[in-house]
């Protein structure tokens, strides 16, 4: 690889026992987080995949403290323990919140948005693989239109899109909001560096493929990654202060099905439904890079710091 | 409380802690027990080295270039050729055709590429290593591509080497026979004196005699083609009609200066387009007639393409019957038609002449480039010759004679400068071993880093990580241009170029440590070893198979889990 991947220190912060499916998404991920932010960390984490691939008691993958919070209040649980590190002057401590869709688009959205409103100095990491995949794949607000759940067993999947994190993001106004894939792992690692080297809230959308939640072979994880990325599904993008948008990777428009066929989730989706897929992500794709234009356009000097 | 193997156990409450809290890791947990399938670092064959002509370990040489180690790249060649600036000029490069890189943007000019390895070990002498000279002197007869290669082999091998060359410089069909428009003069001049840096003796301007050749001992021999194969039709002892061969040699002597307005030229090979082509240069109207039809050429490819476009004539289906002196001094050449009708010995098409259908053409020469044979009259006694080539035994003896044949003079080598270079290194090591009783092991470079046998195909690798740049080509000078001297028609490769055209090599098959797989395991269960490449944990690789799948250059294969 190059450039800030060969950067990565070698040693492993995360330690391998962890109980992650095999090709599982998040490790990769959390992996690099670590090397990114050292191992003066600490991690708080919500009920979701994470807490149970990290080690059940008595033991910890990670090699830094790791806070298991409630399902609704991760970002409360931070901001106590960022409030703690500044009492004591421990300023330089990163405080990193690991959280699945569920904690984030659902469950934790409140204490999120409080902890966003309040520009809390943390960096907040949603790993998001689209369903309540520890609890045994229910739905979740992130779950895209047309995939199967437990509970969205219905012949047509669940009918209703995926909620827009970027844009209630946005709308709080935080310091820095990206996604990102693990298929760019340059691109990952690049975001990670700037939320980094930024104060007050940010957060990383991870879209992180689940082989066993999304019916796939583990062999396609990362795959799966590139797919979203290139068929428009996941752009790639970051927003400063919530009013400047940057795209980062445009997509090169592989077709729909390449990415749905590698996943049983969407084997009940028909050709009509293939085609308003396709249509959705060009029209997101297009109100993205509009936003991005009209932005650039009206706010110049909020240029990427 | 109790820790073994990193496990945790409780022997008193009291040893709980107060609150739920980790007291250790989780390497203790074997995850590796989950797997089906496990994955295997395995190099496999790259589609280029495994039609090289010389066995050159291709990838490596790209590898070195793209990493800006010119020396090393030059070593890589070495190996297997001593002489990269010279095949990346001549070589038909079959090495090209099967590149993965085709689908993809464009294939890699590898040539070219290879051509600036070769300058860059001319322009830096670089050198291989070189032990003491301890063995007895070995001679070598013939300073062409086989019998420079076979003298660089026998002084690696440690044996001090005197060649022999009957014309004035060294260098044979490279210096004589090749036009100067695909191989400068001042490059095989350069290799020469490499060769001589290397502490090899070169003695040229003296033809020995076959008594003096059989005198000297166990001798490499090759002496290379010595005459053409005739006409042998009524006319052909008239002053203008000429050998090929000696045209050419006649020309890169510099006192062949030309043959009159129009010339015809027989024959279908590259020697044929090579004096086709040289005749345009010397601003000769060219016909090359040829008995068969242009897809049964056996020229290069591109040798014919350029012809063309550098307004070389042809006319197929049409063989000399008779040549006479014309009124004005000139030349009547008669030419049959031709049939095609079943298979020769060849298994081309096998040409028929059609009676009474003939052509009668005035020019002012005819060339014969029909091929070409050995001159018997040096062969040394013992030796059993076939169809104008000396046999080879399997332990690389002439028959009975303490000869060993090396390039287009011995049976059984290709008509190519690579294979005549591999057949010097080759009968190199057979008389090593007749002479030392040591047996040299066949230069493998793949085999000798593991490679696998089986080709790394397309649909193998994972091309996501690779750009779908253009090719980085040598300019080619335009014909019209061309025509007009001897300056080569295609450029050398600016070293950048070389280094950008390295990069966009796809290194099929070969692990050059990129790191995917060491970043995308989810596992940490590869690592990187100190001195270079990875190792995979397998207690606790759960064989998910990311890394197999991710690898750009299907390098790592995925196998049932034992």
């Amino acid at each position: 690889m190059s450039g800030p991947m060969d950067a990565l220190s070698h040693e492993e912060i995360l330690r391998a026992g962890h109980l992650a499916c095999p090709g599982c998404g998040v490790t990769p991920a959390y992996r690099w987080a670590l090397k990114v932010l050292g191992r003066r960390t600490i991690v708080t984490a919500p009920a979701c995949c994470f807490a149970v691939i990290d080690g059940a008691f008595p033991y910890s993958a990670s090699s830094v403290p790791f806070l298991h919070a409630a399902f609704e209040a991760a970002p409360a649980y931070a901001s106590g323990v960022r409030a703690a590190l500044d009492v004591t002057g421990q300023h330089d401590v990163n405080v990193l919140v690991w959280a699945g869709d569920g904690g984030t688009f659902d469950i934790g959205l409140q204490s999120l948005s409080a902890a966003a409103e309040r520009n809390e100095d943390m960096i907040y990491v949603c790993y998001d693989n689209e369903a309540y995949m520890n609890t045994g794949i229910q739905r979740s607000s992130a779950t895209p239109r047309g995939a199967w759940t437990m509970t969205t067993p219905a012949k047509d999947g669940k009918r209703e899109p995926k909620k827009h994190l970027g844009e209630i993001m946005a709308a709080h106004r935080i310091p820095y909001f990206a996604t990102v894939s693990i298929s760019h792992p340059e691109d990952f690692v690049r975001k990670l560096e700037t939320a980094k080297s930024m104060r007050g809230f940010r957060l990383l959308h991870y879209f992180c493929p689940c082989p066993t939640g999304w019916k796939a072979d583990s062999r396609h994880m990362a795959e799966l990654g590139r797919l979203a990325v290139e068929t428009g599904v996941f752009p790639l993008y970051e927003v400063f202060d919530g009013v400047r948008t940057v795209v980062n990777v445009a997509p090169a428009w592989t077709p729909m099905k390449e990415y749905l066929k590698l996943q049983g989730r969407f084997a009940q989706v028909t050709p009509p439904e293939v085609e308003a897929m396709e249509r959705e992500a060009r029209a997101e794709w297009a109100r993205l890079e509009r936003r991005a234009r009209a932005e650039a356009e009206a706010e110049p000097a909020a240029a990427p710091r | 409380m109790k820790k073994t193997d990193g496990r945790v156990q409780f022997e008193t409450r009291g040893d709980l802690p107060a609150t739920a809290q980790s007291l250790g890791g989780t390497s203790w947990n074997r995850t590796g027990s989950w797997k089906f399938l496990e994955p295997l670092y395995k190099d496999l064959t790259p589609p280029c080295s495994h039609v090289c002509l010389t066995g050159l370990d291709v990838v490596a040489m790209m590898h070195k270039v793209e990493q800006g180690d010119w020396d090393g790249a030059a070593r890589v060649a070495l190996d297997v050729n001593p002489f990269p600036a010279v095949t990346g000029r001549v070589c038909p490069h079959p090495c090209e055709q099967p590149c993965n890189r085709k689908a993809y943007g464009g294939g890699v000019v590898v040539h070219a590429v290879e051509a600036a390895v070769g300058d860059h070990k001319l322009a830096k002498a670089v050198r291989p290593e070189l032990p003491e000279a301890v063995h007895p002197r070995v001679h070598v007869v013939g300073s062409g591509p086989a019998g420079l290669s076979a003298a660089v082999a026998l002084r690696r091998l440690g044996h001090p080497v005197t060649v022999h060359e009957a014309a004035p410089e060294a260098g044979g069909l490279l210096r004589y026979g090749i036009p100067a428009y695909r191989l400068p003069t001042e490059v095989v001049r350069a290799e020469v004196a490499w060769v001589r840096s290397l502490g090899v003796e070169i003695e040229t301007g003296r033809r020995l005699a076959r008594e003096e050749i059989e005198a000297l001992g166990p001798t490499i021999f090759a002496v290379g083609f010595g005459r053409s194969r005739p006409l042998g039709i009524p006319g052909e002892d008239l002053p203008n009609v000429l050998d090929g061969m000696s045209f050419l040699a006649g020309v890169r002597r510099g006192e062949e200066t030309g043959l009159g307005a129009e010339v015809a030229v027989v024959g279908g090979g590259n020697t044929a387009m090579d004096v086709a082509r040289t005749l345009r240069r010397l601003g000769t109207r060219t016909t090359v007639w040829y008995r068969r039809t242009e897809r049964e050429m056996p020229a290069f490819r591109l040798e014919v393409d350029e012809a063309k476009e550098e307004g070389v004539g042809f006319r197929f289906l049409a063989a000399p019957v008779r040549v006479e002196a014309s009124p004005t001094g000139r030349l009547l050449v008669t030419f049959v038609r031709m049939e095609l009708s079943g298979k020769d010995a060849s298994g081309r098409s096998k040409p028929v002449p059609v009676a009474g259908d003939e052509v009668t053409v005035e020019v002012d020469a005819l060339v014969k480039a029909l091929g070409e044979v050995l001159d018997d009259e040096v062969v040394p006694r013992g030796a059993a010759t076939r169809d104008g080539r000396v046999g080879v035994a399997p332990d690389g003896h002439a028959g009975e004679a303490e000869a060993f044949p090396a390039g287009d003079c011995a049976d059984g080598t290709g008509a190519t400068v690579s294979e005549a270079i591999r057949g010097g290194r080759l009968a190199a090591h057979a008389l090593h071993a007749e002479l030392t009783g040591q047996a040299v092991p066949a230069a493998a470079p793949l085999a000798d880093r593991g490679v696998d046998p089986a080709v790394a195909k397309f649909k193998q690798l994972n091309v996501a990580r690779f750009r779908k740049e253009a090719p980085h080509a040598p300019d080619v000078v335009a014909p019209g241009e061309r025509v007009a001297s001897f300056a080569p028609v295609e450029g050398r490769l600016p070293a950048a170029d070389a280094v950008a055209e390295a990069a966009r090599c796809f290194k099929c098959g070969t692990c050059v440590e990129c790191d995917v797989c060491y970043h995308l395991c989810p596992d940490m269960a590869i690592s990187k070893k100190p001195g270079g490449g990875y190792v995979i944990d397998l207690a606790h690789c759960k064989g998910c198979g990311v890394c197999a799948q991710e690898c750009p250059r299907a390098a790592i294969e995925l196998r049932k889990s034992t």
